[in-house]
């Protein structure tokens, strides 16, 4: 599968469901700071490589996060000693992801019904 | 909340702009060498991990955009850009912009200046703590109660009477029930006062207040302490604050001040505090210099001394009173409370014969006395009106300035728009240059409103240094100007705008060729902005013509009395230690060694003097008739020394003058006027009548010995004599300063200094003050009168200028337009004359309109100015005709010139060059 997040436009009708890389991004950053790479690979990694990022929607969604207050970066060194810009949760970020997950919750559980009715 | 966090990040995000793309392009270059990396590592051919990764990527520069654009940083960066245009743009044309940056400032800078003065003297609130819990106290009835009242008026509107002022007794009531909503302090003013202050003497206004009058207006001490309650108690000890000012000037700001002893009026009072230096009391625009506590310092003032009680009296209502309310209590509520016990504690005996009884009404206190300033406020609205056609027609005449050039430029926005430039970014470039040009003329509007602003002032307080504005920048002035700046640069911006907009689709090939065709076409908004500059600069300059005759007619006004030649000054015998008995024989004294000064023809003395702004009255009764209306049984009262009729040249129509004979120990006489006579005894002989003066009371009758011309009292601008009643000094005891009147041969100016050196030497302690002639003194008065003269003048001149400056632009850019017509018409065999008259007329399809709509909108507008004119009507036909001819000939003259280069065109370069 292929989440196309890249429109600026969040309510973009072209885009399925709206809203989920900025979920999967914050999801991916209760682990801890992370930078850019790190957490397209975790998204990754997690889904079994079924989920993949469009890797050029993900910078413009950090900075939105940002603009949001969701999400701070900070130039940090890395494990490999080199300088990269880490992004870490802020409390209102977790606030947002738990409202938007449960609001994800909802959705699914909605969608399986209708699926299995038919 | 959520907002502002979000404009906060962006702002903070938009400090450090540049480097943003820089971080997000190492962050993406590190992405894809991490991508590559791994999949190197996953087995794959470096070459071709390092185009897969890319490709994940995608086009890097997209991402950057699309990240830029999440923060609206591509639209700061356009923002930006086209600032940086407008500035250029500007910077390119420097003649050009220091024209419109000039006459930009000067309008808003002559807006702000007159802004700041309303500011400081009718919109700014006291400088004290939580002005907003300020009520001022007033009364309202139907029928005036039988009291004397300090300060009050009909008001024109509801035809209620309007009082300011309350008595002491009713003070008290009201201050103790309304004590759990409000604390209410009261305040009079009294004559000036004699001070001396670390041995030496000055005059100073004088404010007598309740013991909470500090307290509940709010205000601070610079130094020491302010007054207190126990300070206004019987038998407290004499206790005086003094203003800011006052300390600076006669303890030249020294610290011990406190607890000296200063003498006020002769009694003694020691010093116990400064006031901050901000407050001058609650009437803005004048300026208090004492305050003594009521119980001890009314006993300062000459009047009150002689009359008996004052504060039981019921019916001297000569307090005014101010309240702040406590946290919680509305204005309505306390209303209720204090008009409850007004209404138990107000004394029968002045009610007598009222149907209904007087009201308590609150008006809000914050700005203090400021409605009050009814004399300040009328001028200043008309200078701010003024101020702002000046800035309109400023604003008319750079948007002219730009529509010119923007129809030179439409080539070069043809061309833009061809290359792909939207017409919401072009537009926006106008903007951007339009609000370059507000804020540098913003910016020299600032500079300019200083020095203006104090330059108002001077003229504002001509002469009275009771009058006083604090005027400075504050975040009004400052808001308001900004507010003009940017009003006028987004006008500025938007005329072009509107232009480009409205303008059929611009093909460039079409934009290159820009000859032929008249400016009608073109500039659709050009000749209705010069019609609106001339018809603003007729109007005003109407105005400035009928304020500048009706001066003149002031200055011309008939006297009733020979106003050339006099000299006055004042006395203060007190100061000079000539109290009680002393007094007439100084004043005698005075009149002797001035009969041996050379070049004086006589002298004499009044109580004040003629035509100066001031004014005394009482209630008149005649034996035998009593009193029906307090209204109608008022008179003028002047107290006169011998020959004050001569002196003056106030003819005596029947009986006698005032003479040397009616001393103390002489009949009780007065003499009176037409009006008196004329009011008093309709149709009977006044002289020999008797007459009850009612202050002070209990006085003996007096009788009328002559009748005089009736001559102006107060002010030259009377229109019907009042009657007015002079008496014998000599027969008056009083003891506060006197007017000395000396008629002298020649010139005043060169018998100033015989009199005041003859007087120095014969009474060396007597301070002399105010030497001047009538002219002088009626040039103090007429201070208002003048400012607006002169103010109106320039502005209306100004606003001419420009005018006639956007005319010659316009009809200049015409001419240019028109070259090949003219080399035409010329090869055809047109005449200079024909050129000429052709430009000319055309010209005259843009004045002739801006005429009428002038003289439309000045007839209008004069209905407002009304009651500043004087002698004159308001649609003077002369003053109208005048003007109009002026602005006519300016005008024909800025388009003549043009014309005449027209004129000169030569058929063969003209044609040659389409």
């Amino acid at each position: 599968m292929y989440i196309d997040m890249g429109r600026r436009d969040r309510d973009s009708p072209n885009a399925l469901l709206p809203g989920l890389l900025d979920m999967l991004v914050l999801q991916t950053l209760t682990l801890g700071p992370l930078h850019g790479y790190g957490i397209a690979r975790h998204i990754e990694q997690t889904s079994g490589d079924r989920l993949r990022i469009e890797e050029g929607s993900l910078y413009p969604a950090l900075q939105r996060l940002q603009l949001q207050g969701w999400v701070t970066s900070r130039w940090e060194t890395s494990s490999t000693s080199r300088r990269a810009r880490f992004y870490q949760l802020t409390r209102a970020g977790r606030q947002q992801l738990d409202t938007e997950a449960s609001a994800f919750d909802e959705m699914l559980a909605a969608v399986a019904g209708v699926m299995q009715a038919s | 909340m959520k907002a502002i966090g979000k404009l906060w990040r962006r702002m903070m995000l938009a400090l450090r702009s540049s480097q943003f793309d820089r971080e997000l392009d190492e962050e993406m270059r590190q992405h894809l060498e991490w991508r590559t990396q791994d999949a190197i590592d996953a087995g794959m051919d470096e070459a071709e991990a390092r185009r897969a990764a890319a490709r994940r990527l995608g086009d890097t520069l997209r991402v950057r955009e699309a990240s830029r654009d999440v923060w609206g940083l591509t639209w700061l960066r356009d923002l930006d850009q086209d600032l940086r245009f407008g500035v250029r743009l500007l910077w390119r044309n420097p003649g050009f912009a220091a024209a419109a940056i000039l006459s930009l400032g000067l309008g808003i800078g002559a807006t702000a200046g007159v802004f700041m003065l309303a500011d400081a003297a009718l919109l700014r609130e006291l400088p004290v703590s939580h002005p907003g819990d300020l009520s001022i106290l007033e009364w309202r009835a139907e029928q005036w109660p039988k009291v004397s009242v300090w300060s009050a008026y009909r008001d024109a509107e509801s035809g209620l009477r309007v009082g300011g002022s309350f008595s002491f007794g009713t003070f008290q009531h009201l201050a103790v029930d309304a004590a759990p909503k409000a604390s209410v302090a009261a305040f009079a003013g009294i004559p000036k006062v004699s001070l001396v202050a670390a041995n030496q003497p000055w005059t100073a206004e004088t404010l007598v207040v309740s013991g909470g009058y500090f307290n509940t207006v709010g205000a601070r001490p610079a130094l020491g302490r302010l007054l207190v309650p126990s300070d206004d108690v019987p038998g407290a000890a004499p206790a005086v604050v003094v203003s800011h000012r006052l300390w600076q000037r006669a303890f030249g700001g020294d610290a011990g001040a406190i607890g000296q002893m200063v003498t006020v009026n002769g009694q003694s009072f020691t010093v116990v505090g400064v006031a901050e230096r901000s407050f001058f009391g609650l009437r803005p625009g004048t300026w208090v210099d004492l305050y003594l506590p009521v119980t001890v310092g009314l006993g300062v003032d000459p009047d009150i001394r002689r009359r008996r009680s004052p504060f039981t009296s019921p019916g001297l209502w000569w307090f005014e009173l101010v309240a702040r309310r406590r946290p919680g209590v509305t204005s309505a509520d306390l209303e209720k409370v204090l008009d409850r016990t007004f209404g138990q504690a107000i004394d029968p005996s002045v009610l007598q014969g009222l149907s209904t009884r007087p009201h308590v009404h609150l008006r809000p206190g914050g700005r203090g006395y400021a409605f009050l300033v009814r004399d300040a406020r009328k001028p200043l609205s008309v200078l701010l009106a003024l101020a702002g056609l000046v800035l309109l027609v400023a604003c008319a005449n750079v948007g002219n300035l730009l529509l010119a050039r923007s129809s030179a430029r439409r080539q070069e926005w043809a061309m833009r728009l061809a290359l792909g430039a939207t017409r919401a970014r072009v537009a926006r470039q106008h903007l951007a240059e339009g609000a370059a040009l507000g804020v540098f003329g913003g910016l020299t509007g600032l500079l300019v409103a200083g020095p203006f602003v104090r330059s108002l002032v001077l003229l504002f307080s001509a002469g009275r240094d009771d009058r006083w504005y604090d005027v400075g920048f504050d975040w009004r002035v400052l808001a308001f100007g900004a507010g003009l700046s940017v009003v006028a640069g987004l006008v500025l911006g938007v005329m072009p705008v509107i232009r480009l907009l409205t303008s059929a689709s611009p093909a460039p090939a079409h934009g290159f060729r820009s000859s032929g065709g008249g400016w009608r076409r073109r500039q659709g908004l050009s000749r209705p902005l010069v019609a609106v500059q001339i018809a603003l600069s007729l109007a005003m300059l109407v105005a400035s013509g009928l304020f500048v005759r009706s001066l003149h007619n002031l200055h011309a006004v008939r006297l009733g009395f020979n106003a050339e030649g006099v000299l006055l000054f004042d006395v203060d015998p007190v100061r000079g230690g000539y109290g009680g008995a002393r007094r007439l024989e100084l004043l005698n004294g005075i009149r002797r060694t001035l009969e041996g000064v050379p070049g004086v023809l006589n002298s004499t003395r009044s109580s004040m003097a003629l035509v100066d702004g001031r004014r005394a009255a009482d209630i008149i009764r005649i034996p035998g008739r009593p009193v029906t209306n307090v209204e109608d049984s008022v008179s003028d009262l002047l107290e006169v020394g011998p020959d004050f009729h001569a002196v003056l040249q106030v003819p005596i129509l029947t009986g006698r003058a005032i003479g040397e004979r009616d001393d103390a120990g002489a009949p009780l006489i007065a003499v009176v006027n037409e009006a008196f006579a004329r009011m008093y005894f309709p149709g009977e002989v006044p002289v020999g009548r008797q007459v009850l003066v009612d202050y002070p009371r209990d006085s003996p009758p007096v009788t009328i010995v002559g009748v005089a011309r009736d001559a102006k009292f107060a002010s030259i601008r009377e229109d019907t004599a009042d009657p007015l009643i002079c008496l014998p000094d000599a027969q008056r005891p009083r003891a506060t300063g006197t007017v000395i009147a000396v008629r002298v041969s020649g010139e005043p100016a060169a018998a100033r200094g015989a009199i005041v050196r003859a007087l120095g030497r014969a009474y060396p302690s007597l301070p002399l003050s105010r030497m001047r002639t009538f002219e002088e003194q009626s040039g103090e008065q007429l201070a208002t009168e003048r400012l607006l003269s002169v103010l109106s003048s320039a502005f209306g001149f100004v606003a001419l200028v420009l005018a006639a400056v956007g005319l010659y632009g316009a009809m200049a850019f015409s001419v240019t337009r028109r070259t090949a017509e003219i080399g035409i018409r010329t090869a055809l065999g047109a005449t200079r004359r024909e050129v000429v008259t052709l430009i000319l007329r055309d010209a005259a399809r843009v004045i002739v309109p801006g005429l009428v709509v002038g003289v439309g909108l000045a007839l209008a507008a004069v209905r407002v100015i009304r009651a500043q004119l004087f002698g004159l009507s308001p649609t003077d036909l002369p003053t109208i005709v005048a003007m109009v001819c002026v602005v006519a000939g300016v005008a024909f003259f800025a388009a003549y010139v043009p014309a005449r280069r027209a004129a000169r065109v030569d058929p063969t370069e003209a044609l040659r060059a389409e």
